[in-house]
Order: C-alpha cells, then sequence, then structure tokens
C-alpha cells in the first residue's frame, strides 16, 4: 500500500491546485473600440491559410484565421496598426495595416530556424538548441507498411541504426541510437508519447521465437512529430531512463478556435517476396546427385537405389515446398479523423483500422485504434489537457523458427528435401526430416494474440505569472496482452500431447506522475533564463497468468477446460523509481548558450546502499552567425557550434530482482508413488554491489544554413564511454549456476553523423528538395573479465566490437584436394577450437538514407534510399542447407551447394563434399557480407483541384522496390533474436524477408 | 532582495512557488518504502531450508534437478555409440566430440546444479533444530544427498575423467569458481566416501522406494562403480546383495513388460527417476519419437540395429525397443523406450538386468571356475528377453557376448559409450559399425567444456588432445 499513498498523496495536491489557483483567476476582456477583417494566403497557391496568428503589437491579444483564412479583430486601438502574422512553415511577417478588409501573403520557409523541437520537459527554437536532436516529419514515412512507426522511420535519421526487416508483422524493431552501450541491460532508447513514458518491450509469453512491439499498438497516422533525442545535454534530463537515446511522439491535437478539420486516408495494397528474395533449393535429381556424390567420396553405399524404394537419382521428382508458405499479403488502411476547437476547447479524435497479412501463411497483424486528445482552458491562467490511446491489435501468431514440432514454418517448408513428396498417392499429407507437413500446418495453425492497450494522461498547466508555470501529469500506460494457442492433433505438437492448449493473460501497468515548474525570463533584453525543476515518481508491473492444457478429448475440444492434464503457471514482477531533476539555461544575446541538467534517480531494483544515481550534464552553443563579423555575410544564414558532456544511467532490462539470491519452487517431485509434491531449488546467485550502470557522453556538433536556407547541414561527432556495464556474467559451471548479474565491463561508442539537407530547385510550381544523412559508429568492448559465447558463433570479447563472430577462419578451398584451408591461427600445425577468432561483427561501416521530395504543380514525388555498408550477417539458414550431401535424404540443399569442387584445378568456395569439409559449422564462409542500397519507399501523388473546401489527393506508393547487394540470403536486414538475446545480432535464421508492397491511396481533407 | 525580485514579481507568486517546492520535497522524502520491493515469485536464499517442510521440499528439489540432468546425460550415452543415425546435423553420433558442443557443456552444468543442490541439504540439515524433525528423518534425507552426489559425481566422472570436486554450496561465484579438477582417481574416491555416508545414514531396514535413494539403490550402484573400477569382488558382492533381494527386484518377462503400457515403478527397477505433465521427460522423449507420433524423429537406429532387433534370434523380446511407421512406400523405424504422452516416461538408472551383467562381467573376469557363473547371469538375462542361451565358451567370448548382450540390453540408456570406453573396446567397436570413423585416444573422454576452461583461466586443464 505504501507506493499508492506517495500517488494518492501527489494526486490531491494537484487537484487542489486546480480548483485553488483555477478560482482565483479572471478572464479578461478587451474593449470593443476598432474593427478589422481580413485573410492570409499563401504567396504561391493563393489558397488561404487556417490557423494562422494576427497579433497586434504592444497587446497581447490575437486572433487566429478560420477555414477560409479569414479573421476579424476587435480591439481598442485605432487604425493604422502593426500587425504581426504568424504560422507554423511559414516566414513571419510584421507589417503595418492601415485598411479594413486586408490582404496578408504569406511566404513557406523551408528550413526553419524558428522551428520549435521538442525537448525533454519543454521545447526550444532550433536556433537556440544545445543538444543534438533529430526531428521527424512522418508525413511520408507513415504509409510504409510496417506496424511501428518507429521502423517506419529507418534511414531518415543520421546516428539511429533501425532494422526492423523481419516480414513479420507487428514483430519488434531493433533500433540503436548511437550504438550500443550495455551487454545485459537495455539497449532500446526510452520511448515517450505526449510525455507518457511507454514500454516498448514485448509482452509474448508464447510462441516466443520473435517479440512483438508494444509500439505497434499506436496508429502512425496520428502522430505529428517524432523528435529522436541523442547526446548528453538533450537525454540527462531523463536521467537513468535516457542511456541509449530518448524517441519523443507527439501527436495530434486541435487548436483553439478552429473550425473543424475532416482527414480522412484510406489505401489498399498487396505486398509479395520477389523470386529473387527467396530461398533457392536444388532439383531433386540434383539434390540425389550430390548426396550420392557425397556417399561415394566417403565410401559409403548409395542412398538413392531402386531396392530401398527410393529410386536413381535421375528419377526424383521435385516438390515446391515454399510456394504453399508464401503468398499474396493484403494491406488495408483506413483511418479518419478530426481537428478542432472553440474559445476554451481543443480536440482531435481520430479512428483508424489497418490491416496487414504476413507474406507468410498464416501471420497477420490488424489493428484498431481510436485517439482522443482534448485540451481545456479553465481560465487564462489554468489549462488542463488529456491525451488518450485505447487500441487492440490482433495478431495471427505463425512460428518462423522453431525446434522441429514446434511449428516451425520455415524448417517445414525450405528445409525438407525438394525429393520428397508433399501428399501420398492417396492425398494425404506427408512428414519428413523432422519436421510438420507444410500444408497441413498452416491449415491446423491457430495462434493467436490480442493486445489490448490503452496510454494515457492527465495532466494541467498553471501559470502562476508570465515567467513562472507549474505543471503536473498523471500517466498510465496499460497494456493487457492475451495469447491462445491450440494445436490439434493433426501437427506434431498437438499429437505428442494429444492436443495442448495454452492460454496466457500478462498484465504491464506502468504509472508515472510528474511535477514541473518552470521559470522563463529575459533581463535586459540580453539574458535569457530557463530553469525547470521537476519530480518523476514511477511504477511498473508486469504479471501474468499462463495456464496449459493437454489431452483433448478430441480436436472439437478446444478450451483448456476440456483437457484431462492442465498446469498453471504465475508471474508477478515490479520495480518503482523515483527521481527528481532540474535544468539550467542561459542565453546570452543570442550568441552563448549555456546549459546544465543534473537527474538523480532512485531504483528499487538496487539494494538500499546502492540505490541512486546521480546523472549530471553540462552544454554550451555558440551562434558564430550572430557575431558583428558576419552582420553583413547574407551567403550564411545560421553557423552555431554546439558541445555538451554528461552522464546517463541504466537499469532498464535487468531483472527487477536481479541483485537478490533467490530460491524457486516448481521442482516438485514424489516422496514415494506418483503424485508429486512441492520442491525448490537454488535459481540465483545474490550480488548485493549490484550498482547503476553508468554512460558518459561528449558530443561537438556544428550546424550550418546557408543560401536563405536552401543548404543546410549538421555535423556531430560523439564519444560514448560505458562504465560498470550490467552484465550476466557466466560462471563456471562447476559453482551451480550458469551466470550471475554483476557490474563488469567498460564499452565505448564512438561515431559521426553527418546530414545534409539542400532545396535543390524552387521556382514557380516545381520544387525539389532532398535530404541525405550518413552516421558511423564504432563499437568496442573496453574492458570484459572474460570472453562471452553465445550460440555458439556471436561471442563478446575485450578489444572488439558487440555483435562479433568467433569463427573457424576460412582462407578458400584448395584447388588441387578440394577440402577447406584453415587459418591455423596458434600455428600449431591443427585445427582445434584454439584456431577460432573473432573474424567480424554485424555493425555496419557506413549507414543512413536520402529522401527526396519533388512537387511539381499538383503532382508530387517523393522517394526514400536505405543503406549499410560493411556489416554482415551469419546465414544460418545456409549453412544448413549446404551440409554437403552429410544429411542424405533428411535436410534439403540449397543451389550454392551446386558450386562444389569437383576435379584438381576447380576455383570454388564451396568445398568437396566430404564428412571432413561439412562437419564444423562455425566456419567463417557463412559469415556473409550484407552491405545493401535498398528503394525502401517510393510516393506519387496528385492533388486534384479544390472542390468546395474539399481537398482530394491520390497517391501510389511503393516499398522495397529495389535492392542491390550481394548477400546469398533472401534479406540483407534480417535477423532473429535467438533464445530472446540481444547480443545475438547479425543473424539470419528462418525469418521471412521483407516484402516488396504497392498500395494505392486517397487523402480527403474537408 | 532585489535579486529575488527579478524572479518574483509579487509576494503571492513567491508563496506559490515555495510551496510547491515543499509539496515536492515531502513527495520525494515520503518514498521511502516506495523503493523496497520483495519477488512474490521466489524466495530469498536466507530462508530455505530451516524446518523439517523445507528440508522435505529441498530434497525433492534435488531429486528434480538430478532428473533434469539425466535426460541429456542419457543421451550422452547411447548416442557415440555407432548404433545410432542423426537426421540432423550431430557431431556426437558421427564421434566428432568438439569442446564448444552445448551436449558437453549444458549436461556438465546440469550434474553440478544437482551437486549444488545436493550440497545445500548436506551442509544445512544438520543445523536444523524442529521438533517435528526425527533424528532418523534428518539421516535419511541426509543419506538421499550423498546418494545423489554420488551418482552425480560418477556420472562426471565416466564422462569426463577427473573434475572439480565442489562439496559446499555456492555462495560466491567468484570463489566458488576456481576449484580445480581433481584426478579421476579422487574423483571416484569421492563417490565411494559419499556412497559409503549415504549407506550409514540411510535406513538399514529399507522400505522399497524405486524413485528415491534407499540402501539397495547404494548397493546397486557400488556393484556398478566397482565394476567400473575393476574392482571384480566387491562388483560381485554387492550385484550378489542386489540380485538376492528377489522379493523386491526382478528379471520381468516377457521382455516388454518392464517399461510398455505406461507402467512405472515395476519390479525390474532398483532406481528410477520420476517424471509427470508438470515435469515431463520431454527431450528424450520428442527428439526419438516418429513424427507422426508426435516427435521430432532427429535420430534413429542404425540399419544394423534394425536389422538385430527385427531378427527373432537375435532380437528376441527387445523388438520392443523398436518403433516403425510406413510413409510413401518407405518404412522409417525409430527408438522406443520413452513414448509416453504427456512425457511421464521414468528414466531409469538402475535396473536388475545391470546387476546379472555386472555380476557375469566380474565373474567372466576372474575367469576359470567364475566362467560358469558368468555364462549363468549371462543366459539369465537373455532367457528373459526370450533368446536361447550364449554359445560363448572362452573368458574372450564371454566378454564380448556380455559387452554386445549390454549394447542391446540397454540400447536407449546411459550405458553403450562408457561400456566401450570402460572396456577399452571404443576403437574397435565404432570403427566396425562406423567404417568412415577413426577413433584415436582422446575420444574415450568427452572433451571439457569449453566455458569451463575460457572461465577457469588456465585453472581447469582440457582433456587430452582437445
Amino acid at each position: 500500500m505504501k507506493n499508492y499513498r506517495v500517488f494518492y498523496y501527489s494526486l490531491s495536491v494537484f487537484l487542489f491546485l486546480i480548483i485553488a489557483l483555477g478560482a482565483r483567476s479572471q478572464e479578461t476582456k478587451p474593449i470593443i473600440n476598432a474593427t478589422l477583417v481580413g485573410q492570409v494566403v499563401d504567396t504561391d497557391t493563393k489558397r488561404p491559410i487556417e490557423g494562422a496568428t494576427i497579433q497586434l503589437e504592444a497587446v497581447t491579444h490575437s486572433v487566429k484565421t478560420d477555414r477560409h483564412g479569414r479573421f476579424a479583430f476587435v480591439t481598442g486601438q485605432k487604425l493604422p496598426f502593426t500587425v504581426i502574422v504568424s504560422y507554423l512553415g511559414y516566414e513571419s511577417k510584421k507589417l503595418v495595416l492601415s485598411e479594413s478588409p486586408a490582404t496578408i501573403e504569406l511566404d513557406r520557409k523551408d528550413q526553419s530556424l524558428e522551428e520549435v523541437v521538442v525537448v525533454g520537459y519543454g521545447t526550444q527554437e532550433k536556433k537556440n538548441l544545445i543538444g543534438s536532436v533529430s526531428k521527424i516529419d512522418p508525413t511520408n514515412t507513415k504509409t510504409i507498411p510496417e506496424s511501428t512507426f518507429d521502423t517506419q522511420i529507418q534511414g531518415t535519421t543520421a546516428g539511429v541504426w533501425i532494422n526492423g526487416g523481419t516480414g513479420i508483422p507487428g514483430s519488434n524493431t531493433f533500433i540503436r541510437v548511437r550504438g550500443a552501450t550495455s551487454i545485459n541491460s537495455s539497449n532500446d532508447p526510452l520511448y515517450i508519447i505526449d510525455g507518457i513514458f511507454v514500454n516498448n518491450t514485448s509482452l509474448q509469453q508464447i510462441g516466443a521465437d520473435r517479440g512483438v512491439s508494444p509500439l505497434a499498438d499506436i496508429n502512425p497516422n496520428d502522430i505529428e512529430s517524432i523528435e529522436v533525442l541523442k547526446d548528453a545535454s538533450a537525454i540527462a534530463i531523463y536521467g537513468s531512463r535516457g542511456a541509449n537515446g530518448v524517441v519523443i511522439v507527439t501527436t495530434k491535437r486541435g487548436n483553439f478556435d478552429q473550425k473543424p478539420k475532416l482527414d480522412f486516408n484510406l489505401s489498399q495494397g498487396v505486398g509479395w517476396v520477389p523470386e529473387s528474395q527467396r530461398w533457392k533449393l536444388v532439383t531433386g535429381p540434383q539434390h540425389a546427385e550430390l548426396v550420392e556424390e557425397y556417399r561415394a567420396n566417403e565410401g559409403l553405399a548409395p542412398l538413392y537405389t531402386r531396392e530401398s524404394g527410393k529410386g536413381l537419382p535421375e528419377d526424383q521428382k521435385t516438390y515446391d515446398r515454399l510456394s504453399i508458405l508464401f503468398r499474396n499479403a493484403k494491406l488495408q488502411n483506413y483511418d479518419a479523423s478530426v481537428r478542432g476547437g472553440g474559445q476554451s476547447t481543443s480536440y482531435y479524435i481520430g479512428i483508424g483500422h489497418s490491416n496487414q497479412d504476413g507474406i507468410w501463411r498464416p501471420m497477420a497483424f490488424n489493428r484498431s485504434s481510436l485517439k482522443v486528445n482534448i485540451d481545456q482552458k479553465i481560465n487564462e491562467r489554468l489549462k488542463i489537457g488529456m491525451s488518450n490511446t485505447l487500441s487492440r491489435s490482433n495478431r495471427t501468431i505463425g512460428r518462423a523458427v522453431g525446434s522441429g514440432g514446434t511449428g516451425a514454418l520455415y524448417q517445414s517448408s525450405v528445409d525438407i528435401p525438394t525429393t520428397l513428396p508433399i501428399y501420398d498417392e492417396d492425398g494425404r499429407p506427408l512428414r519428413w526430416s523432422n519436421f510438420d507437413n507444410i500444408a497441413q500446418l498452416i491449415e491446423n495453425y491457430d495462434a493467436h494474440t490480442i493486445s489490448n492497450h490503452y496510454v494515457g494522461d492527465l495532466h494541467g498547466q498553471y501559470e502562476i505569472s508570465p515567467k513562472w508555470v507549474f505543471t503536473s501529469s498523471f500517466s498510465l500506460d496499460y497494456n493487457l496482452y492475451e495469447e491462445n494457442e491450440y494445436w490439434n492433433t493433426n501437427i506434431i505438437r498437438g499429437t505428442a500431447a494429444n492436443g495442448e492448449a495454452i492460454s496466457s493473460l500478462t498484465q504491464s501497468d506502468f504509472a508515472v506522475n510528474e511535477q514541473t515548474l518552470t521559470y522563463k525570463n529575459t533581463i535586459n533584453g540580453k539574458h535569457s533564463f530557463n530553469f525547470i525543476v521537476g519530480n518523476h515518481i514511477q511504477t511498473s508491473l508486469v504479471k501474468s497468468t499462463y495456464a496449459r492444457g493437454t489431452n483433448f478429448p478430441n480436436n472439437q475440444f478446444t478450451l483448456i477446460s476440456a483437457a484431462a492434464n492442465q498446469t498453471a503457471d504465475e508471474t508477478w514482477s515490479k520495480n518503482n523509481l523515483v527521481s527528481v531533476f532540474s535544468r539550467l539555461n542561459y542565453g546570452f544575446n543570442d550568441k552563448y548558450l549555456f546549459e546544465a541538467t543534473f537527474r538523480a534517480d532512485g531504483s528499487s531494483k538496487f539494494a538500499s546502499k546502492n540505490r541512486w544515481g546521480y546523472f549530471p550534464s553540462v552544454g554550451a552553443a555558440w551562434i558564430i552567425s550572430n557575431e558583428k563579423l558576419f552582420s553583413g555575410v547574407s551567403v550564411v544564414n545560421h553557423l552555431k557550434l554546439r558541445t555538451s558532456y554528461g552522464a546517463a544511467g541504466n537499469q532498464n532490462g535487468i531483472s527487477d530482482f536481479g541483485a537478490r539470491g533467490l530460491w524457486t519452487a516448481g521442482a516438485g517431485y514424489p516422496d514415494g508413488g506418483t503424485s508429486e509434491l512441492p520442491g525448490t531449488r537454488p535459481l540465483q546467485l545474490a550480488n548485493p554491489n549490484l550498482r547503476w550502470e553508468k554512460t558518459t557522453q561528449f558530443n561537438v556538433g556544428l550546424d550550418a544554413l546557408f543560401l536563405n536556407g536552401r543548404l543546410g547541414f549538421e555535423v556531430n561527432y560523439y564519444n560514448k564511454y560505458t562504465t560498470d556495464a550490467l552484465l550476466q556474467i557466466p560462471v563456471p559451471g562447476s559453482t551451480g549456476f550458469s551466470s550471475y548479474l554483476t557490474n563488469f565491463g567498460e564499452l565505448s561508442n564512438k561515431g559521426f553523423e553527418f546530414t545534409v539537407n539542400t532545396v535543390n530547385i524552387d521556382r514557380k510550381g516545381f520544387k525539389w528538395k532532398s535530404s541525405f544523412n550518413i552516421s558511423q559508429n564504432i563499437n568496442k568492448v573496453e574492458v570484459l573479465p572474460e570472453p562471452i559465447l553465445y550460440e555458439r558463433f556471436s561471442r563478446i570479447e575485450q578489444g572488439v566490437a558487440l555483435y562479433s563472430y568467433w569463427l573457424y577462419n576460412v582462407l578458400g578451398v584448395d584447388p588441387q584436394t578440394g577440402d577447406l584451408v584453415f587459418e591455423d591461427v596458434n600455428k600449431d600445425g591443427n585445427i582445434t577450437t584454439d584456431d577460432r577468432k573473432v573474424v567480424g561483427d554485424a555493425w555496419p561501416k557506413f549507414f543512413g538514407g536520402l529522401t527526396n521530395n519533388l512537387s511539381y504543380k499538383s503532382f508530387d514525388l517523393n522517394f526514400l534510399f536505405t543503406f549499410s555498408y560493411g556489416n554482415r550477417l551469419w546465414n544460418h539458414n545456409r549453412l544448413l542447407n549446404e551440409h554437403g550431401g552429410t544429411l542424405g535424404d533428411t535436410r534439403a540443399l540449397t543451389v550454392t551447394q551446386l558450386d562444389r569442387w569437383r576435379n584438381p584445378g576447380d576455383i570454388t568456395d564451396v568445398p568437396r563434399l566430404a564428412l571432413k569439409n561439412y562437419n564444423r559449422q562455425e566456419i567463417s564462409r557463412f559469415f556473409e557480407d550484407a552491405s545493401f542500397l535498398r528503394l525502401r519507399n517510393l510516393t506519387l501523388g496528385y492533388t486534384l483541384p479544390p472542390v468546395r473546401n474539399t481537398q482530394l489527393r491520390v497517391y501510389v506508393t511503393g516499398t522495397n522496390l529495389w535492392l542491390l547487394t550481394k548477400y546469398l540470403g533472401a534479406d540483407p536486414e534480417t535477423r532473429i533474436e535467438r533464445g530472446e538475446n540481444q547480443n545475438i545480432q547479425g543473424y539470419d535464421f528462418a525469418s521471412p524477408p521483407t516484402p516488396r508492397t504497392i498500395q494505392f491511396g486517397v487523402n480527403i481533407t474537408l | 532582495m532585489k535579486a529575488i525580485k527579478i524572479f518574483f514579481r509579487k509576494k503571492k507568486e513567491q508563496s506559490i512557488i515555495v510551496c510547491i517546492l515543499i509539496t515536492g520535497l515531502l513527495a520525494v522524502s515520503s518514498c521511502s518504502g516506495f523503493l523496497d520491493i520483495e519477488p512474490k515469485a521466489n524466495v530469498s536464499d536466507e530462508s530455505t531450508i530451516v524446518d523439517r517442510a523445507s528440508l522435505n521440499t529441498a530434497l525433492r528439489g534435488v531429486y528434480r534437478t538430478l532428473a533434469d540432468y539425466y535426460g541429456n546425460y542419457t543421451r550422452l550415452g547411447f548416442v557415440p555409440s555407432g548404433n545410432v543415425v542423426y537426421q540432423v546435423f550431430n557431431n556426437t553420433a558421427e564421434l566428432n566430440f568438439l569442446p564448444e558442443d552445448a551436449d558437453f557443456g549444458s549436461t556438465w552444468s546440469a550434474i553440478y546444479r544437482t551437486i549444488n543442490a545436493a550440497n545445500h541439504i548436506i551442509e544445512k540439515a544438520p543445523g536444523i533444530t524442529d521438533v517435528n524433525l526425527s533424528e532418523a528423518d534428518k539421516n535419511t534425507a541426509l543419506g538421499e544427498a550423498h546418494f545423489i552426489r554420488a551418482l552425480a559425481y560418477f556420472d562426471l566422472a565416466r564422462a569426463f575423467g577427473g573434475v572439480p570436486l565442489k562439496l559446499t554450496p555456492t555462495t560466491d561465484a567468484v570463489i566458488d569458481g576456481k576449484i580445480p579438477r581433481s584426478s579421476l582417481a579422487d574423483t571416484y574416491a569421492q563417490v565411494l566416501t559419499d556412497l559409503e555416508a549415504a549407506e550409514n545414514l540411510l535406513p538399514a531396514n529399507v522400505t522399497v522406494n524405486r524413485i528415491r535413494a534407499t540402501r539397495h539403490s547404494v548397493w546397486a550402484l557400488r556393484a556398478r562403480y566397482h565394476l567400473y573400477n575393476k574392482q571384480w569382488g566387491d562388483a560381485i558382492k554387492y550385484a550378489t546383495d542386489v540380485i538376492n533381494l528377489n522379493a523386491n527386484y526382478e528379471l520381468l518377462a516377457p521382455f516388454s513388460v518392464w517399461f510398455k503400457n505406461n507402467v512405472v515403478q515395476t519390479r525390474e527397477s532398483i532406481f528410477e527417476l520420476a517424471f509427470s505433465a508438470q515435469n515431463p521427460n520431454s527431450s528424450l522423449r520428442t527428439t526419438m519419437t516418429l513424427l507422426s507420433k508426435g516427435g521430432e524423429y532427429r535420430f534413429r537406429p542404425t540399419d544394423d540395429v534394425v536389422n538385430f532387433l527385427l531378427n527373432p534370434s537375435t532380437g528376441g523380446g527387445r523388438v520392443a525397443f523398436l518403433d516403425s511407421e510406413v510413409q510413401g512406400g518407405v518404412t522409417q523405424y525409430a527408438g522406443s523406450l520413452y513414448y509416453r504422452s504427456p512425457a511421464t516416461d521414468p528414466i531409469y538408472v538402475l535396473r536388475i538386468a545391470e546387476q546379472y551383467l555386472i555380476r557375469a562381467e566380474a565373474k567372466a573376469q576372474l575367469g576359470g571356475t567364475e566362467l560358469q557363473g558368468a555364462i549363468h547371469d549371462l543366459n539369465a538375462v537373455r532367457n528373459r528377453a526370450a533368446l536361447l542361451g550364449t554359445d560363448a565358451v572362452t573368458q574372450e567370448e564371454v566378454l564380448a557376448a556380455i559387452l554386445e548382450e549390454r549394447r542391446f540390453e540397454f540400447l536407449w540408456e546411459a550405458h553403450r559409450y562408457y561400456d566401450l570406453t570402460r572396456t577399452g573396446k571404443l576403437k574397435e567397436e565404432i570403427e566396425r559399425l562406423k567404417p568412415n570413423l577413426t577413433i584415436t585416444n582422446r575420444h574415450y573422454f568427452f572433451p571439457i567444456p569449453i566455458g569451463e576452461i575460457v572461465l577457469g583461466n588456465g585453472i581447469i586443464e582440457p582433456n587430452p588432445d582437445y
């Protein structure tokens, strides 16, 4: 109960403030004397601008234009007036109006220095920014058929390495902001939506070979802007939560005094996987021929003979299982929204439905969402507001990987030799190797999940005076994740248990309360101050109930209540965090900017002596272009040098009770007879010294804007260093444990980011803008006591990067013998484990993207290329299906096997078919270069002439239309989380490739 | 005051802000306690073995942990035998032992988990003061823990050679992880010490319990221990002690009745491990069972084994170890000993048939007049399997016949690889059954897992030639 007390306490303070303070303020009414009416239009298009602000100089009173761009002004002053007209995305204009009605033209601006950027607990003008923050306008990327907004922005932001690329709709995103700072705690950024901290960790319990993303529950159409906070100055205010960067999402809101504006967006499309991105297997006769070649080389008796019933190699038929797995996937999106506002209330209401089929049967994802944002002025000083997202996402799960009988789609289709028939002569499905029949598996697959998700907050803002503002907010991210599976007796797993059903309910309940007090003032027109102090209280609870039933009467009964054997499991895990933070911004003369931030976090995950972590940062910037030297230089619009240094902490992703010594129950055994009685055993070693992981970061950057905004660039260099890394350190098995959690190890990430934005052409009616970004991150494990091995292939060791592969290094195939030549690292004449070495890692040397936006009259065209250079992938699929014939007729062979060495003098990298060349899997020839250049998105739109304020745009958008890569697997961006282990990356195993899609859509605005 | 005036225009403003700051401070300071959360799913270390009830639950946990390692361990015992063909990539069946192979690492760790759990009992039980816990009950628990630790070290010794002897519960990963390997002789000496302790602590008046350790299971394991250590007299003595308990343990016929039809704890068993729907024996069952019966059919018996078992004169009743199905005109054969759904198949650790074969082998080794006794015991096992008596005559022939008998009697149990290594027949037998393999001296032990060597940092020596 103690935990709730803090919340009740804060809630009562909040309510008190709203009531008490609300009552004290008064309405101010202008004295009516003169009237001014007019219209604001776009200089180029002459279309009315809705929502532009017209402010009288020297008076606080302002009005906004309506949907026809019209405004009416009633004031105590007399003509002529000096007014300031402003609108987001347009140059502000100050002008003297001497007559009424007046028509005011506004010019669109391209790279706005006045652009407001959302930072932690506030906003800043871009020109005054010290921290490194990237702002992303999701307009062009939101049509990309990825279910999460973070995957959609891939390639648009420097320093952010994103790999969605799984082809499984609704699955999670791999994202690293400026590298990876941790080994065992989370490397994901912090996600904040409208000030609400949201969970991005998968809640999936079953079907767990791929995590899902709770962020897929957020409708990208409701998003106004996305900011990524990268350096210490920007993230330090989030303290322990910000070490991996922060992604701030701002959703759409209404404006006060805005007529209702309706938006409809409908699109339909299809996704598929082109032949070039599918796995290629040998034909039946080729398979048999390869197997016999191996057997002959090894002196084994032939397998494909008439006597064995298999028939001779040349008699083999070829059966195609891949076409059963792949399909043309339907894509549908329907969104409708309305925004507007009255004098004291504004609103945004959005509804959406999205439907995405997987390119593999039977995977599918659909989401229905409702978004309601409301802001209410109680009086001139007090404002309250709510943000609400309510959504439901349904997933049809198909396991991509699995072990044999767990319903693995990939293995049941790709891994079975093409010689083996799918059905017998009577049409009965056949099962081969150790997998299900693919057709039967797909038909009987029954695994579904439902994510019920609420993300919302209630916030209030009280303006104590023009300088002091107090805010308070309560936010909640509540996610109820339901999972149901039924394995009937037509599939192996169901047969094993005579029908098996699983039902699981997982709740994630994540609540935050925050208060901030802000002071803002400019003294003598030279010294600007901005000071904020606040607190943050958070509680996170994840619990689940899991039931399993086996032994069903027949396939008609699918509920666990019908099962003869029923078991249940329950989990409960909770952590709390308390923080205080403050930030001071000081600017002198708009030239010298200074920022200092401090945050202290207390976490329940650590023992009381190590509970508190302190995270300070400082930053400074010099706007060089505001120096006198530049006063006459019109070529340079803006030039700013900035630097920052600071620390952030990390405790995310580690177990809530990771510091404790624990025993677990569930190890029951009978005392006699067969009825099991409870048993306990050791689970985890204690580490009372567990403490915060810390990452310090230095950043230096330069922002520049030339030629009236036609050329701008931003360059950053950063150096991050992590100490006390939270590490699940392996211990000798002889202790009875495999690992324990401790702070050991240091990591570094250094890199460059470069972004250039250009306006290539800007003539009447024809506009072409480009944005290019390229980044480099060099990751290195600086200190690590002993190497740690994952899944036999991947290894972390001191002096190399995370995601490194530890392999026997193949120098090639000897043209004379056809055998593999290994590098004898220790030169002892034998190839043993001592000859394995780190041959490379999965990190790209460079990655980035190129966006182009073109508009010509009513047409618009934009396209996005993404690229990655120097990244390598562990091609596990090829390894398994390039077995050299050793597995005879039990495993498929890929076409790459046909290039094997056959005769002396053959130059190839595929060795002779002999056991000695194929009995090692950990060899470098399967660790391939996966550099690529991809046309990720291309959209062509046409806007029809408006009819009675109704605007209609039709568009066609395609993704993944073109791909250039040398990688032999299906897709260079594929990935798998083996055993949910974040330290295994760059591992291509049984993962569906990124689909190619085409969608047609229409936007209607009324 | 002037400085303050920059920030505050009015007194009212000032008091509001002070009020907010004080409130904020109070909110944060009321948080002690907010950051103390106790886990619900698991319990802390300190309060685990304190009275009769917690001793009993911890002891059951030791058995469960033992059962957990026996799945993998059993497979390691019969896969590198020349009797098995894998249908997926597998180095063990081809005797290509690699230190990085997960099978070795996970088995090693699982055995030591059992040892650690047993060490907790052995260290903490003597100190319990609970009026409900009689001295006899306490000794029984201690005896069971010693037996399990003996079995665990025996299993380590025959698989890996000498191993680190860990005899106290682990409390500190760094300190407890720094134990070097003992010699093979010292490891076996520890097994004997624990077996003797177990025999003394377990009640002399045995109530038969085939799933928990009793003096009978201690004797049976001692018989095997002495056989492995070539102490033929002791092997005969302890095997005879068990065989003489014919009211409790006997060779059941026909052959399959000790495992078919979902039976458990038959009179064949001296010590078997129990599984349940909650704690199933899934891995063994899944890997060997046919797809149509819900298995993954990862390996199958070699054609040689299939033909031998299908022939009534050589296979006899042991044909029950085979399962088959016809698919698309092809007959597929699979092993069958673990076949139940859910996988509640017991794992047979000590069976009476083994005691006969231990005595037969020990007597055959002694030779001379004992040879007839050896043939007698061997034929007891053969007859039970519906086979005619052996035609072996000389000592050499009898020993070979016993080895071949063990190959099929324990086809799917943890024996074959160790029988070949302890008798020195590994090279001969494997190269006979899998002609494209070459066996060298290093194959006589599994490699010490790579993780132990890397983490041992020079303390843990690899096995020769790995």
